[in-house]
């Protein structure tokens, strides 16, 4: 199942979280492939499903509520979602590792960071407890961490925000793994501290030639650096694309609609463009295309009212899901 | 109207310290200076966009202004009264005149509490109204942000992000107020449902005359937004210009690598943006001098020792940087 170059695959993932108010579809029908060495982002706005995609391919889902209800996850020739328990901790954290959104939540406040980090290290590689501090003193001073030596035996409270995402990128990346899932990996940080965090990001990928996911819904991060975008609406994708493309020509009418109502820098207008309506709660979608009731073209389409499109290739490389789009066919 | 010069607010050296107390006897040991002597003024129905990192004191200074926070020095005069020196009722009916808009839609809003009374609150407190009336008026507010009228009994928990900060934005302007103070009102919002509320808040001031302190840290919300604009660092402004002026030329080191730091949504212009280097000291332990020097390419020798005043550069265009004057001239 691995083919030119795809190091990790998703085929029609399902998810949906079974709650006392009724089933939530959080993950419909979601497929894209990860290649090697390159940045796959996947944007969308909160509550949309990314989140839920990164942790069914860790394999976190909470179950229950949780289930994923369908799909396969290749990585490499195996499907993740087959693998026992066992098998799947010898690859979580160590071959795929994942960079939470809180520094300030995701790092034990009791521990050191070097206990922190030799944890990851001890648990999938057989090293001595001192080979495993060195080796956390090294990953300290790859991310850019001053005074490694000395900062490997402090506590998250004595480090910045900027520093504590620092260190958890360095827990993420001490077994050199091929795939680094990035969730919202700046969102919580100041511009200039988010600036020097995805340089470090791409700094570390040229390095290791390491995949990253990175999940986001600053559109202005993903033109920055990813390479291949999903965007993702309402648990299903609405497009895929490489980077350009989408931000040269959107196909569909929420990429459409999300780029234009940006405030940009150069923008000179009175009014923002704005998308009408709010994002739907997972357990009242819509019925058809969910993204209906917000969109300028399909809102009094009965196609689009009843009918949800699915995602289709209309030209080399680029996917869409909706009945409007250029060459999608009715 | 008894006016500063036409000046609906005008803030003059304010400052805010924290003290720092250790020991058994806590005895003040120092002070953390959330707000180091800044001054600026708002025009009627004019926006000025107070921006910085966080931790810089964008929010103390806006709740110092309000009184939440008392003052250690200087002056805010509202309408011709200084609200820092104002007795409880001058305080109360300075209230009524300047409300909040508060960054968190979940968590401003009281759970317990239906939107009809989160809005109507302020209206009974400061208004005596009631019944009949109270509902009719509650409904047009929330007809006026976008929401219906049917929502007047329904609770927080029942609306998105979006939705809640119409409410927030209802419940502000509930008393008819002179002055809002938005303090990042849209930064937890969904890019889609940010431009609503942004617009929302254009079309507010418009209709109303509203008179903004936008509180912010994305630059590029703030340009759309803004008439004149106040970057701070470290409890100092560092550069205030109108928005053209800042972003067309801006002066100061910091500003500049502030703009830098916003991604392009520009696959093309890739790589142009550079990320500078070093992190916002800590407000306990500040460095000597400008306190921008520790990040900054240009410090040299004067910039280790004195803190550069904020001065005029060109008309209109204030900087507080040695070397920023000197390229000037």
């Amino acid at each position: 199942m691995s083919d030119n170059g795809d190091i990790l695959k998703v085929n029609n993932l399902s998810v949906s979280f079974f709650t006392e108010d009724g089933t939530a579809k959080a993950v419909q029908d979601v497929s894209f492939a990860i290649k090697k060495g390159k940045t796959f982002a996947l944007v969308g706005e909160s509550g949309c499903g990314k989140s839920v995609t990164a942790l069914s391919i860790m394999r976190l889902i909470p179950t229950p509520p949780g289930e994923i209800v369908n799909g396969e996850i290749f990585f490499g020739p195996r499907d993740l979602l087959t693998l026992n328990k066992k098998r799947m901790r010898g690859i979580r954290g160590n071959k795929i590792a994942m960079v939470f959104q809180e520094p300030m939540t995701s790092l034990n406040p009791v521990y050191t960071i070097g206990d922190q980090i030799i944890e990851a290290i001890k648990l999938h590689q057989t090293k001595s407890t001192e080979q495993a501090w060195a080796d956390a003193v090294e990953m300290l001073r790859r991310v850019g961490i001053p005074d490694p030596q000395q900062r490997v035996s402090e506590y998250p409270h004595q480090m910045s925000g900027g520093m504590r995402q620092r260190v958890m990128i360095a827990m993420a990346i001490s077994c050199e793994p091929s795939v680094l899932i990035a969730d919202e990996p700046t969102t919580a940080l100041d511009v200039t501290i988010q600036a020097q965090i995805l340089d470090l990001l791409d700094q570390l990928q040229e390095q290791n030639q390491m995949s990253i996911l990175l999940i986001t819904h600053d559109l202005g991060i993903v033109a920055e650096r990813a390479d291949d975008v999903a965007v993702m609406y309402a648990s299903r994708l609405a497009e895929i694309a490489d980077a350009k493309s989408l931000f040269d020509d959107p196909l569909h009418p929420y990429t459409q609609g999300l780029l234009k109502s940006l405030p940009r820098l150069d923008f000179e207008g009175k009014r923002l463009h704005t998308v009408p309506g709010n994002v739907p709660d997972p357990l009242h979608f819509p019925t058809g295309c969910k993204f209906h009731p917000r969109c300028p073209l399909g809102c009094d389409d009965r196609r689009c009212q009843t009918d949800e499109p699915e995602l289709r290739e209309v030209r080399p490389g680029r996917c869409v899901a909706c009945w409007y789009a250029p060459g999608y066919g009715r | 109207m008894p006016n500063t010069n036409g000046k609906l607010l005008r803030v003059d050296g304010l400052k805010t310290y924290f003290s720092i107390k250790r020991g058994l006897l806590q005895r003040t040991i120092g002070h953390i200076k959330a707000v180091d002597g800044i001054s600026f003024d708002i025009a009627p129905g004019q926006t000025l966009g107070l921006v910085g990192e966080s931790g810089c004191g964008k929010t103390t200074a806006a709740r110092t202004i309000l009184r939440l926070i008392p003052a250690t020095a200087g002056e805010a005069i509202f309408d011709g009264t200084d609200i820092l020196q104002a007795d409880k009722q001058k305080l109360k009916q300075i209230r009524r005149n300047v409300s909040l808009i508060f960054q968190d839609p979940y968590s401003s809003l009281n759970p317990r509490m239906t939107v009809g009374n989160i809005v109507g609150e302020a209206l009974k407190v400061h208004k005596g109204i009631t019944g009949a009336e109270l509902v009719n008026k509650v409904k047009m507010l929330l007809e006026k942000v976008g929401l219906s009228a049917q929502h007047i009994n329904r609770y927080p928990h029942e609306f998105s992000g979006g939705q809640r900060q119409r409410i927030g934005v209802a419940r502000a302007l509930a008393l008819e107020p002179k002055l809002v103070i938005c303090d990042e009102p849209v930064s937890a919002l969904d890019v889609s449902i940010q431009s609503q509320i942004l617009n929302l808040l254009k079309d507010l001031q418009d209709e109303f005359g509203l008179t903004y302190l936008f509180i912010a840290h994305d630059l590029a919300v703030v340009k759309f937004f803004c008439d004149t604009i106040a970057v701070m660092y470290m409890g100092k402004i560092v550069e205030k210009a109108s928005a053209k002026q800042i972003y067309q030329k801006p002066l100061h080191p910091y500003t500049k690598a502030l703009m830098a730091a916003i991604p392009k949504v520009d696959p093309a212009q890739r790589g142009v943006r550079k990320a500078f280097g070093g992190e916002v000291p800590s407000l306990l332990n500040p460095p000597t001098g400008c306190p921008f020097n520790p990040r900054c390419s240009l410090a040299e020798s004067q910039c280790l020792k004195n803190i550069p005043e904020l001065t005029e550069s060109s008309e209109g265009h204030f900087v507080a940087c040695y070397k920023a004057h000197k390229k000037e001239e």
